[in-house]
């Protein structure tokens, strides 16, 4: 018997962890509670927790503004409440999301992004408030908080509140809050609580000021990080910006690859100039940036399905389709059930678009105190690449005019296009190490121009496979191919193009260089003096490297006369690989590379015997017995007894081992899972450990005068524990690429 | 086309047969003349015609019969029907001659089988004998340096027997990576390491990093890193390629490896991630043969032993684990 079977189930106890750290205990309390009870309504969590049921009632709404869980009352006077589990694994997620965004376009749009997680979701003229808060919209407690732009505070409670109720009063599409709960107003207490983390194993130096070092999450209550310019973007600086104290003399953290974290100084002296650049000067900017990240699917209007859970959606669509094509009957035909579970998935699709797709905003015209409406980042215009103007979007091209977002519109942060983007950046990395740097940067490239026509990274409701037709080449969405135009385009004009090809095809192309003996081309070709026709060519060299490799990671699709080849990117092949190539690196640590060969070898093979294997790995079977069982044990392979008569006898049966890679991929997410549920426990052990130092350390007047109210003993301890705390939270952020990648990058497989 | 002749070999007793006389010398000039060929040739009836020592047809077939009969010849038949005789040495002649009628059954089923081999279950069921005296005699057999007794790769427990002289065939001993029924792990290694050296050499090329840019003479040993060579994926190494290295640098006495076998060997190579198959027939070494992290493996966790024995509560948890304390410095909960 699994020891472990009192231990509740490991995704549950992550995500409650998560709950608690960023939103307290009362949160992740109902949190539990709804984990523990699974779909239910207010009076089940009511009879399952001793909590009184005002507290109940505060804490699920505050999730609910958090989308942590989803309600549904199809009969108007019941409402049930169910956890979203990927909103709630993803609380880890927005400090990458929020790097990742900075380093697609700047930091400005990484803060909004930052500043509508803090609030789950957020109306347009509430964030505008936020940004610009206007004369009259005194709470009374915050009258100190219109400051100078850089440094205003999110006054997180009182716009929360106000935020909140105005949605539920205007924005008349969606629902909110189920009745219940709508007499609940203090809710937003809770949400301001909210830090967004930053777990981010690659992290960025936080721009603007530094953030923050000392202070402990949850202390920092009442402050939401919604401070403009001085957000802690970057990397796994986890606590939010304490906006209100004087900001930081501490130190931007940059953690570099594994445990060990490199302190470094940030520009602790940012001039005024440099920092005002990256603030939002205007609210037409503000909008400008909010509508980029709603055209490149970051964020999404919010929609009354959002709240609700996949089960619900499945029966509405089903009994829409019922109703619409069949009567209200089920099906009794074969053919018609599987017609049924088609056109199903093609209406939940439907209802999701619809509910994703937005009407182009109003534009108006660039007006003069629009110019320095600049995009935020070179960088945006790998974006581009004439995707836009063919889109339906094409106006937003048109230099010349700004985009008016309507006040009442809610948005929220879109979690699966983290997915797409944490794929890109994971394919990146493997190229890197497969081929080479250059040939990864123009991979990079191909893949964020992609990105663009991506919302996600795996259709979960897929048309029912159609069967393959000779001589037709699967379908590729126009939007998914990309030529070495396309990419020259985007491409950093002094990348080395010639880094990572074969000298000898370079001098062949471009005449008058030769290779010397050392390997050098003499003379250096210079970038610059390259014709277009020869730069397309190195890059149609470095894409076909890409797609030679035994990854596949390009594709070619077809070649119009005249122009350039197009590519396209098969991503559903790359993740499987990509699965298995972690399944093969955690089997490579775990036993030795003896273990990935019969991984390997069984994957090949199928079901073998022993006899089979020894001949597939060409050993003797005395040295692979010890190795299956090692790892049957380990719950990688499985083994398997089948008898040949009707007896049970060793000699008499046959003894097979197998590999599935859907079930090793289930096997490693629930250890990785694991795994971080142990590194939170463990931070929290820590804490505990120096809770008086850090409640020290985090009083009011003590922030910021570290020297002169903490010891030097202290200081080391504080130090020490800040050492610690970072390298848990890496380690957390790079166990979350795993899960990323055994779980987000494609929908399960079809065991065999 | 000669009659059709079928001459079978009978068991004689073990008395010396007496020679009809005057046909004594012809049965020696014809097993002379038969022996001037080389050794193992097999002769039809109209070669043996042609030697010009029989008188008729009917005397040479006596003499044929009478070779046979003192194990001077062995009498075989063709695919298509057609009898054919092989030349036996004396001394082999001679040893049968001296053999009991067990013995010389046997000997003939396992000759018969020849480098198929005879699984000795298969020789007592065809003989009729007991297992005891089967075993017995193979023993004499043995011991008489006739057959020899090897394992069969596939099913080990199957104990083979054929001639002394023959070496078995590549099914029963497994061909070349294998020695006595065990995979020769020395040989296969050495094997490995050409190939890994010979197909490195064709599909990578080691240049400078940064081979375009000025670099300084002092730069004695620049960075170097390898890029794909520019070939097409058929010009990759095959297993007929490597082969034809390692057999131009003949760097592998005594086995004969072919081409069946090196492909057996490549895709062995690339389950362990040394090799990657770029084509269908075609390889390439991996540009970084070892395995990568992640962040589970990374953390204490990843390899943990006791990683299924830790709980929440509990002898084991995250409060008490000493490798967490190690990893991050600190002291862990004692217990």
């Amino acid at each position: 018997m699994p020891p472990l079977q009192r231990d509740p189930p490991i995704l549950q106890e992550l995500c409650t962890l998560l709950v608690n750290d960023q939103y307290g205990e009362l949160a992740s309390k109902v949190f539990s509670v709804l984990c523990r009870t699974g779909r239910t309504t207010l009076a089940g969590v009511v009879r399952a927790s001793y909590l009184n049921g005002k507290q109940i009632k505060h804490g699920l709404v505050s999730l609910i503004q958090q989308h942590l869980i989803f309600h549904y009352a199809a009969d108007p006077r019941v409402t049930y409440y169910e956890i979203d589990w990927q909103q709630a694994y993803s609380l880890l997620r927005y400090g990458r999301m929020a790097s990742m965004i900075e380093s697609r376009y700047g930091p400005k749009v990484a803060n909004i992004l930052l500043n509508l997680v803090t609030y789950g979701h957020a109306r347009i003229e509430d964030l505008n408030n936020a940004y610009f808060p206007p004369p009259e919209s005194n709470n009374g407690d915050e009258s100190d908080d219109g400051q100078v732009n850089g440094k205003t505070s999110a006054k997180g409670k009182g716009n929360g509140i106000n935020g909140s109720a105005k949605i539920n009063g205007v924005n008349g599409t969606s629902k909110e809050l189920p009745d219940e709960l709508q007499d609940d107003e203090s809710h937003v207490k809770l949400l301001a609580n909210g830090d967004a983390h930053a777990t981010n194993g690659h992290a960025h130096a936080a721009n603007g000021d530094a953030p923050p070092t000392n202070g402990d999450a949850p202390l920092a209550n009442g402050d939401g990080p919604l401070a403009n310019g001085d957000g802690d973007v970057g990397g796994e600086v986890k606590e939010a910006t304490n906006a209100k104290g004087p900001t930081s003399k501490g130190k931007g953290k940059i953690a570099k690859g594994k445990e060990i974290a490199i302190e470094v100084e940030p520009e602790h002296e940012v001039s005024d100039a440099e920092e005002s650049e990256n603030n939002i000067r205007s609210i037409p900017e503000l909008h400008d940036l909010i509508y980029l990240l709603i055209l490149n699917g970051w964020i999404v209007p919010v929609q009354p399905n959002h709240y609700l859970s996949p089960g619900d959606i499945h029966e509405i669509a089903l009994q829409e389709i019922l109703d619409g094509q069949h009567q209200g009957q089920m099906p009794t035909g074969t053919k018609d059930k599987e017609a049924l579970v088609g056109s199903v998935a093609a209406r939940k699709r439907l209802i999701r678009e619809e509910s994703l797709a937005m009407e182009t905003p109003k534009t108006r015209k660039r007006k003069r105190e629009d110019r320095e409406l600049d995009r935020p980042s070179k960088r945006l215009r790998i974006m581009g690449v004439e995707k836009w103007s063919s889109s339906k979007n094409s106006n937003y091209q048109d230099r010349d005019t700004v985009p008016e977002l309507d006040l009442n519109l809610v948005v929220r942060v879109n979690m699966e296009k983290l997915s797409v983007a944490m794929r890109t950046e994971h394919l990146v990395r493997l190229v890197e190490r497969r081929l080479c740097r250059v040939t990864a940067r123009i991979y990079e490239a191909m893949l964020w121009a992609l990105e663009f026509n991506q919302q996600r990274c795996y259709e979960p409701w897929p048309e029912p496979p159609a069967p393959p037709e000779p001589g037709i080449a699967a379908y590729v969405d126009p939007g998914l191919l990309i030529t070495a135009k396309d990419i020259m385009k985007v491409l950093p004009r002094n990348l080395d193009l010639c880094e990572g090809i074969d000298p000898d095809f370079i001098v062949k192309l471009i005449p008058g260089h030769r290779v010397t003996s050392k390997g050098f081309i003499e003379p250096p070709i210079n970038l610059y003096d390259l014709s277009i026709k020869e730069k397309l060519e190195l890059i149609e060299k470095h894409i076909w490297q890409l797609s030679f490799d035994p990854f596949n990671f390009v594709t070619w699709h077809s070649k119009r006369t005249g122009q350039c080849a197009e590519w396209h990117i098969e991503y559903d092949k790359i993740a499987r690989i990509m699965i298995q190539n972690e399944v093969d690196n955690t089997v490579a640590k775990k036993t030795d590379v003896l273990g990935v060969k019969l991984v390997r070898a069984l994957k090949k093979k199928g079901r073998c015997d022993e006899l089979e294997m020894c001949e597939a790995m060409m050993m003797n079977s005395n040295d692979i017995r010890p190795l299956v069982c090692d790892l049957a044990m380990k719950g990688i392979v499985q083994t398997q007894e089948i008898p040949k008569v009707d007896r049970r006898e060793a000699k008499l049966s046959w003894h097979l081992a197998w590999f599935d890679l859907q079930r090793t991929r289930e096997k490693l997410l629930h250890d990785t899972y694991k795994g971080m549920v142990r590194l939170m426990q463990r931070l929290n052990y820590e804490k505990e450990r120096v809770k008086d130092l850090l409640a020290k350390a985090e009083r009011s007047d003590v922030v910021g005068n570290e020297d002169k109210y903490l010891s030097p003993g202290e200081r080391e301890a504080l130090q020490k524990f800040q050492k610690v705390e970072e390298a848990l939270w890496v380690q957390l952020g790079r166990e979350d690429e795993l899960v990323a990648v055994l779980r987000d990058f494609t929908g399960p497989f079809v065991s065999v | 086309m000669p009659p059709k002749l079928k001459v079978e070999e009978e068991v004689l007793p073990d008395a010396e047969p007496s020679l009809v006389s005057g046909t004594s010398s012809k049965v020696d000039a014809l097993y002379n003349k038969c022996a001037e060929a080389p050794k193992g040739t097999v002769f039809i009836q109209r070669e043996l015609a042609s030697m010009q020592i029989a008188e008729s047809t009917t005397q040479l077939l006596t003499l044929l019969q009478e070779l046979t009969d003192r194990h001077f010849m062995k009498s075989l038949e063709m695919h298509d029907g057609q009898p054919c005789w092989v030349l036996r040495t004396r001394e082999e002649a001679e040893k049968l001659r001296q053999m009991t009628p067990d013995e010389r059954l046997l000997y003939q089923m396992i000759d018969d089988a020849q480098k198929d081999g005879v699984w000795s279950k298969a020789l007592r069921a065809r003989a009729g004998l007991t297992p005891q005296r089967t075993t017995k005699v193979l023993k004499a057999l043995e011991s008489k340096g006739l057959v020899k007794a090897i394992t069969n790769v596939k099913v080990p427990n199957k104990k083979m027997y054929l001639l002394k002289d023959l070496e078995p065939s590549a099914d029963i001993a497994g061909g070349p990576w294998q020695t006595d029924g065990e995979y020769d792990g020395a040989l296969i290694a050495a094997v490995e390491r050409l190939v890994t050296y010979y197909v490195d050499q064709q599909t990578w090329r080691d240049v400078p990093v940064g081979m375009n840019r000025h670099h300084q003479d002092i730069e004695d040993n620049p960075r170097l890193h390898r890029v794909p060579r520019d070939l097409p994926t058929q010009r990759y190494p095959s297993a007929k390629s490597i082969l034809q290295f390692i057999i131009d640098g003949e760097y592998i006495k005594e086995k004969k490896i072919s081409e069946a076998y090196m492909e057996e060997l490549l895709d062995m190579m690339t389950l362990d991630g040394r090799l990657e198959r770029m084509s269908a027939t075609t390889y390439r070494t991996a540009r970084n043969p070892t395995f990568g992290t992640n962040g589970f493996v990374d953390a204490p966790c990843g390899t943990c032993p006791v990683f299924d024995l830790c709980g929440n509560e509990g002898e084991i948890t995250a409060r008490t684990c000493v490798y967490f304390a190690e990893w991050l410095g600190t002291e862990s909960e004692y217990r």
